[in-house]
Parts: C-alpha cells; sequence; structure tokens
C-alpha cells in the first residue's frame, strides 16, 4: 500500500473516521496499532513476526535495563537482535560478496527479502533502549503503546525517525489537534502527493531512462544527475511530509525531516536539512559516542568519516552508497578543515551553487548501479561531448518553481502562515496546489518511494 | 488567526471541494476546450461536436454518422445527391472512436431525440465476430469523452470498463478531468504560440476543412493474393515493413469468440437506439467495405447477433451484408483498412441509396 495510491487513501480515511468516531482512548490506541500491522501485512504478512519479535525483545531489554543492576547485558541484546536482524536482511549477500573471495570461496547469493521499512525501525527502536540506558527516557510499561511507537503506520517505513520522548509525549498525554493542526496536516498531506507525483515521478521518469542506460553527452548526464537529485529530494521530503501531515491529522507530531536542503550553502548545512531525522540520529548515537569533535581535529575528521561511511551503509549494501557517504564524509571533514562549514552571508549564493553541484555530483553514486556505471557518468559529465538536455522547458518550469517556493518558503515560512492564515488564502492556495497535482502528477503508473528500498 | 477544530474541518472540506470547482471551471467550462489540440482523440471529438452541434439546424432531412477511420465516407459527396435521396449527411465520427464514444456525443447532440431523421452507423462486421482490440478496456475512450462526461455519467461510464484498472482512471478522470488533460497542456506549455495560433485557425476553420476533406489518391493496385497458398503479391517497390503490416491485417487469423463484442454492441447500441425511443428517428447498420482483397470466406450470417437483435426492434435496419463487397478492390483502399479518395467516392453515392432504399424518403 503505497501512500500515493487510492487504496492507501482509502485506508487512511476509514482509519480517521473511525479514530474520532471512537469516544474512548484506549480503543483509539489499539485501532491505530491494529492499523498500524494491517498495513505493514499488506505488504508481506511473513515480517510481522519479524516486527513483533523486535518489538518484544527491545521492550523487555528497556525494562530489564530500568530494573538491572547490569543494564549493559540488556543493551547488547537489544543492539544484538536489531542489528543482528538488520544485518542478516540487508548485508549478507553484501558480506558474502566482499568475503567469500578473500577466503577463496565462490560467491553464492541468497535469496533474501529486505523486510520494509527495517532500517528505519530498528534505528527507532536502538534509539529508544540507548536512551533508557542513558537514563534520558523511562522504559515503557505498555507493551500495546511501546508496538505502536515502533509500527505507527505513517512513519513505519521511510521514517522520520521519530525518538521515543517526542512520541511518547503525543501519546501518553494525547491532545486532540487544534485547528491549525488539522489544517496544516491536510496541507501537507497534499504539499507530499504533489511532491511525490507531479515532481519526484515527472523527474523520475528522465532520470531512469537516464541511469538505466546512460548516453553521452555531459549536458545529458548533468541533466540526468539534476533529474535524479530532484527526484530523491522531492520523492523522499514529499513522503515525509505526508507521513508529518498524517500525524498531524491524528493528533501526534512528528519532527521535521526537510528544511529545504538545496539551499544550504555548504555540505555541514546540508546535513542540517537533509534527513535531519537521520543525521541526528547519526551524530547522537554514533559521531557523539565516538567522540565527536572532542579529541582534536584529526580524530574529528575521522568521526565524521566513519559516521558517513556507515550512514551510507545504512542506505544499502553496495559500495556505491559506501562510496557515497565516505565522499560526504571527506567533504564535511574538508569543510571543517577550510574553515568554511560556518555560513558566510556575503558568498552565500555562489557557495550554496557550488554546494548544490557537490550533492548532485554525490548522487551519482547513490543512482548508479555499480561503481563502474557512476565513472561512466562522471566521465560524461566532466569529460564528455557537449550532448543535450533531458529536461524539456516545462520540466525547467517545474524546477523553477520549485525553486522559487523553496526561496520564498525559507524566507516567509508560508506554510505555517498558510495553516494559521484565514481561510479565503488557505482554500485557493490548496485549490492551486490541487491543480498542479493533477495536470503534472504521473497517475498511470504507482511509481514506489525511493527510500521503501532501505 | 485561531482556528477551531470544526472550522478546520469545514476548511478542508471546502479545500477539497475547491480541487474540484477549479477544474470544473477550467474543464467543465469550454474555457480550456476552446485551446485543445485538435489533432488528438478529445481535440477531434469535440471540434466535431462544436461543428455539428453550431449548424444552422435543418429539421426534416438530417441524417448522422458514425463510424471509426474505416467509415471512409465524405459528407461532401453524400450531399450531392441530397436532390435525389432527400437527405443531408453530417459526420460525427472520429478515427479509433467506438460504439461507447458514440453513444455520448450523440446524446450530447440530441439531448431532445429530434433533431435526425436517421443515425447510420458503419462498422467492419455485423455478425459479433470478436477483435482483436479490446473496445471494452480502452483507455482512449476516456480521452474522446472528457469532454462529453458529466457527473451523472461517472459510474455509468466507469463500470463499462471490466478492469478494475480502468475503471479507476474512468473515476479519477471524470471527477478531475486536468488529469485526463495533462499531455494536452503539457504540449500546450511546451508550445504556446503554435497552440494558440492553430487553435485559432481551427475555431474558424475545422468544420469547413473536414467537411471538404478528400481522402488520398494513393491505391494499391498490383495487390493481390492466392487464397490457396495465402501468398500475398505486392505493388512494385512497396516497403518491407509495409509489407509485414500486410501480411498482419489481410492474413491475420480469426480472433476467439470471446462474445465480448456483442455484449458490448447489445449494451451501448441499445443505449443509443433507446435514446429514441419516443421519437421517429431510424438507425442505419452497415458493414463497411473490409479490406483490398475481402477475406478469404465470408463469416456466417449471425441470426443472433447484436445488430440483428436490435434490428427487430421498429426503426432499427440492416444493410445487406454483401452490399460493398464490389468496393474490396486494391485500388479502392490506399492501405489494408482504409478506402482511398476513389473508393471513398463510390461508397459515399452508394452509402446514400442504401439508407434511401432502406428508410425511404424523409417524413
Amino acid at each position: 500500500m503505497l501512500f500515493n495510491t487510492a487504496p492507501f487513501f482509502a485506508f487512511f480515511a476509514v482509519v480517521l473516521l473511525l479514530f474520532y468516531a471512537i469516544p474512548w482512548w484506549p480503543a483509539r490506541k489499539w485501532l491505530l496499532l491494529v492499523a498500524s500491522y494491517y498495513f505493514y501485512a499488506s505488504w508481506n504478512p511473513k515480517f510481522l513476526l519479524l516486527l513483533g519479535a523486535l518489538t518484544l525483545i527491545d521492550y523487555f531489554c528497556a525494562l530489564w535495563i530500568e530494573r538491572s543492576r547490569r543494564p549493559k547485558l540488556a543493551l547488547i541484546l537489544s543492539l544484538a537482535a536489531n542489528l543482528g536482524f538488520l544485518g542478516f536482511f540487508k548485508y549478507t549477500n553484501f558480506l558474502v560478496a566482499v568475503f567469500a573471495p578473500l577466503a577463496g570461496q565462490p560467491v553464492r547469493v541468497f535469496d533474501i527479502v529486505l523486510p520494509l521499512g527495517i532500517s528505519f525501525h530498528t534505528f527507532q527502536s536502538i534509539s529508544y533502549v540507548v536512551d533508557v540506558y542513558r537514563g534520558q527516557q523511562t522504559a515503557i510499561r505498555s507493551l500495546p503503546d511501546y508496538a505502536l511507537f515502533i509500527s505507527f503506520f505513517p512513519q513505519l517505513v521511510a521514517g522520520p525517525i521519530v525518538r521515543a520522548r517526542d512520541f511518547f509525549r503525543d501519546l501518553l498525554a494525547w491532545q486532540p489537534p487544534t485547528g491549525e493542526d488539522l489544517r496544516l496536516g491536510a496541507w501537507l498531506m497534499l504539499l507530499g502527493l504533489t511532491k511525490k507525483m507531479a515532481f519526484a515521478d515527472r523527474f523520475a521518469i528522465v532520470s531512469d531512462s537516464y541511469f538505466n542506460q546512460p548516453v553521452p553527452g555531459q549536458l545529458t548526464a548533468i541533466t540526468g544527475t539534476l533529474a535524479f537529485g530532484l527526484q530523491i529530494f522531492f520523492d523522499f521530503s514529499g513522503y515525509t511530509d505526508m507521513a508529518i501531515g498524517m500525524a498531524k491529522l491524528l493528533g501526534f507530531h512528528f519532527p521535521e525531516n526537510f528544511r529545504r536542503p538545496y539551499l544550504a550553502s555548504s555540505i555541514t548545512e546540508f546535513w542540517r536539512r537533509w534527513h535531519i531525522s537521520l543525521s541526528s540520529w547519526l551524530r547522537d548515537y554514533l559521531y557523539i559516542p565516538l567522540g565527536g569533535s572532542r579529541h582534536g581535529a584529526w580524530r574529528t575528521y575521522f568521526n565524521l568519516l566513519i559516521t558517513m561511511l556507515l550512514g551510507g551503509l545504512w542506505h544499502g549494501a553496495s559500495w556505491n552508497f559506501v562510496l557515497w557517504g565516505g565522499y560526504h564524509g571527506l567533504l564535511l571533514g574538508l569543510e571543517r578543515a577550510a574553515g568554511l562549514s560556518q555560513p558566510s552571508r556575503w558568498l552565500r549564493i555562489p557557495r550554496t551553487i557550488i554546494t548544490v553541484a557537490l550533492v548532485m555530483l554525490g548522487w551519482v553514486f547513490f543512482r548508479a548501479s555499480t561503481f563502474e556505471a557512476s565513472r561512466l557518468v562522471l566521465t560524461q559529465i566532466f569529460t564528455g561531448e557537449p550532448g543535450a538536455s533531458l529536461l524539456n522547458r516545462w520540466q525547467w518550469g517545474l524546477a523553477g518553481l520549485a525553486l522559487l517556493v523553496a526561496l520564498i518558503e525559507d524566507r516567509w515560512q508560508v506554510t505555517e502562515r498558510l495553516a494559521r492564515g484565514p481561510a479565503w488564502i488557505y482554500i485557493p492556495a490548496f485549490a492551486l496546489m490541487g491543480l498542479v497535482l493533477e495536470l503534472f502528477g504521473v497517475f498511470d503508473q504507482a511509481i514506489p518511494f525511493i527510500y521503501f528500498q532501505f | 488567526m485561531p482556528s477551531t477544530r470544526r472550522a478546520a474541518v469545514v476548511t478542508i472540506l471546502a479545500s477539497l471541494a475547491s480541487v474540484f470547482l477549479l477544474d470544473a471551471a477550467l474543464f467543465r467550462t469550454g474555457i480550456y476546450m476552446r485551446w485543445v489540440e485538435a489533432d488528438s482523440s478529445t481535440g477531434l471529438t469535440e471540434y466535431r461536436f462544436r461543428a455539428e452541434r453550431d449548424r444552422q439546424r435543418q429539421p426534416g432531412n438530417l441524417v448522422l454518422t458514425f463510424g471509426d477511420s474505416r467509415m471512409a465516407y465524405l459528407p461532401r459527396v453524400a450531399n450531392q445527391y441530397t436532390s435525389n435521396s432527400g437527405y443531408v449527411f453530417r459526420h460525427a465520427g472520429t478515427a479509433g472512436s467506438s460504439a461507447r464514444d458514440w453513444y455520448y456525443l450523440m446524446r450530447d447532440l440530441d439531448p431532445q431525440a429530434n433533431r435526425y431523421q436517421a443515425i447510420v452507423i458503419g462498422l467492419d462486421d455485423l455478425e459479433d465476430e470478436d477483435s482483436f482490440v479490446s473496445r471494452q478496456d480502452d483507455q482512449r475512450s476516456l480521452h474522446y469523452n472528457v469532454g462529453r462526461l458529466a457527473l451523472t455519467d461517472l459510474w455509468d461510464f466507469a463500470i463499462s470498463h471490466p478492469s478494475p484498472k480502468y475503471q479507476w482512471a474512468a473515476i479519477r478522470g471524470g471527477i478531475l478531468k486536468g488529469i485526463v488533460m495533462q499531455e494536452d497542456f503539457h504540449n500546450l506549455l511546451l508550445h504556446p504560440k503554435a497552440r494558440i495560433r492553430s487553435a485559432n485557425l481551427n475555431w474558424t476553420g475545422w468544420a469547413g476543412w473536414a467537411y471538404d476533406y478528400d481522402d488520398e489518391e494513393r491505391s494499391l493496385a498490383g495487390l493481390s493474393i492466392d487464397w490457396n497458398t495465402r501468398q500475398l503479391t505486392f505493388p512494385p517497390g512497396m516497403d518491407p515493413g509495409y509489407r509485414k503490416m500486410f501480411q498482419e491485417t489481410l492474413l491475420r487469423k480469426p480472433s476467439l469468440a470471446t462474445g465480448l463484442r456483442g455484449d458490448y454492441q447489445r449494451h451501448w447500441f441499445g443505449r443509443m437506439v433507446n435514446h429514441y425511443r419516443n421519437s421517429a428517428t431510424r438507425f442505419v447498420f452497415v458493414r463497411l467495405p473490409r479490406g483490398p482483397l475481402g477475406p478469404q470466406t465470408d463469416v456466417p450470417l449471425n441470426p443472433n447477433s447484436s445488430i440483428r437483435q436490435l434490428a427487430k426492434q421498429p426503426r432499427v435496419f440492416v444493410g445487406v451484408p454483401l452490399r460493398y463487397v464490389e468496393l474490396e478492390r486494391p485500388d479502392y483502399f490506399k492501405d489494408p483498412l482504409h478506402l482511398n479518395r476513389a473508393g471513398a467516392h463510390a461508397f459515399s453515392k452508394m452509402l446514400v441509396d442504401e439508407v434511401r432504399e432502406l428508410i425511404g424518403p424523409p417524413n
């Protein structure tokens, strides 16, 4: 059940209606839990067992940590379970491909299906158990409450990675959404759907055709890569907007996950704006425990590199993702060494252009299927014959429109104002957004969200 | 501005309604259709509709014809015989269209069911021989009809497609017509000046050009077949790719008899006939010339075919199946399916004669 399909909207409408029709709060929580498991099972019911097992393990480990004199054992057990399952499902074939040749063994490919959203819900579980271990979070007593935290359908399969304290603040003292929340929620759902169907899917058609069969030409490679850069942003931020919007309609508040990342004037700033819930997770549970920036410059660069390498590997089991992570780690280190990680008022525009160009180059590793394919595309970008643009006039127009909206949003926070503003502005804005969706959305094929594969 | 929950819900519902209203303002009022590409499924239907609707009504002698591209008759030629036949012919068929599309167009052209003396429908088959193309699940139908569909047609139109995929596309596109008009709109954005120029020209000239259109002269003279060996002899110099198309079209095996075509025609032609149940308008079904070589053997006459069942009703007539066999000659065709200029002229004259014979003089 993809967010951009009619069955999902029917499902969500039913859930929303039942949620508000039920007067008893515990029953509402059960409804959300059952709906979430149904949502997950609609993809592959077998993996409910995995989700349930991890939920039980982490639930009991957290209680054990809180009550035991030897909490580290429970923490290790929880980490081993989460990382073990994640490693088995996601990295077995990759590790076999790496180590089998070293051991002189033939490479076997195991038929392992990656459970939907495993990278997200394991990270969410880990953050919860670690927070309990650190004493920053009390262990949740109610198993259904904890199960809902892990399985809550708006963010189950592709985030944002919600921290326990944020989620339980809403769940344990649930308040009906305000009028502003409802308006913002509905707006974000439409905005997210438009980002996905009218922007991401349009650019997906261009980038897929290019990366599935790269053709020579410098401009061809640049526009093919730009198309992917736009696709992945609109795809993932569109999904996130929908998730945040749905949560708001149900009275939950998810953290912001994207803050106009292509307006960042440095790679450091880019990571403060891109997939914020993941980058802050990596910061809090990996970079800082590694020592962060507390042990000198070289150790800081090393920590950055390790964090980004693992962040890259989190996205997928291939050397290309490792390279992509390493590339960003390297850029972060270089920026820090050159003192360019802080924003500059006067050089903001040229630095933004350079940052976007560097990010786009990184996307080549992310999108290309192999290292050799990445090398071919990069060769075309730097030394190819002129070639032709893959983006036509109205696709450039869509990109320009998105940039304009991003600049306005960055300056005036239009979305928030719209939710608070008068109905006579909200309604026409909603209608215009709907028109953009219907005139540019890809309706004949449901293109899956990119981050569903992670 | 703080908003109560109730007010927010009302605002959200009004916003959802406003998406529909904005779409309706653009695509249900004729604003956008003024600029639609004439050479498209929607454009052809809308220009045909506009041309026919805006023509001066001539009570008592109008005959409206429907058919796909194989209905290669020319109203201009047919009307050269008005003094003999007593009828003025008009055409509302478009290439690729079928019974469902003709129903909606006919209904909108003649809502009172009193405009035409007769409705003439040209078909390549009267015996319900199944076609290799599914007419039920034909996505083009939404594009032909998008300008015609009202909200009240939505369910009816959607469930006439057997597959849920097409049903959903029909419901979605029937509510928000902009989804169906996407490609047209994108082309407008790519070439706005050219579109506006052609729309302005078409706005005034299309009806006249369509009426004055004459078919191509090229013919297939030299084409022959030995039915025993199923060997085709082509005119000299014919392109190998084109030859393959001939082989695939003229030598194709009969499609499986599924009964789908009969069901489809029974439903939509039934509705067309029913629209005129209280009027004097008559229906005439004719079998078109089938190809430059005719078939190897004729499909046996099916007395229970959808058309013959309809013809049991008063005011519904079926033409003689072999009436146009004499036109099934290579020199009357420009390709494996379509008549050329000489063929279209001959067919137009013969059609006038047949209609006159079947329904008699105007009432």
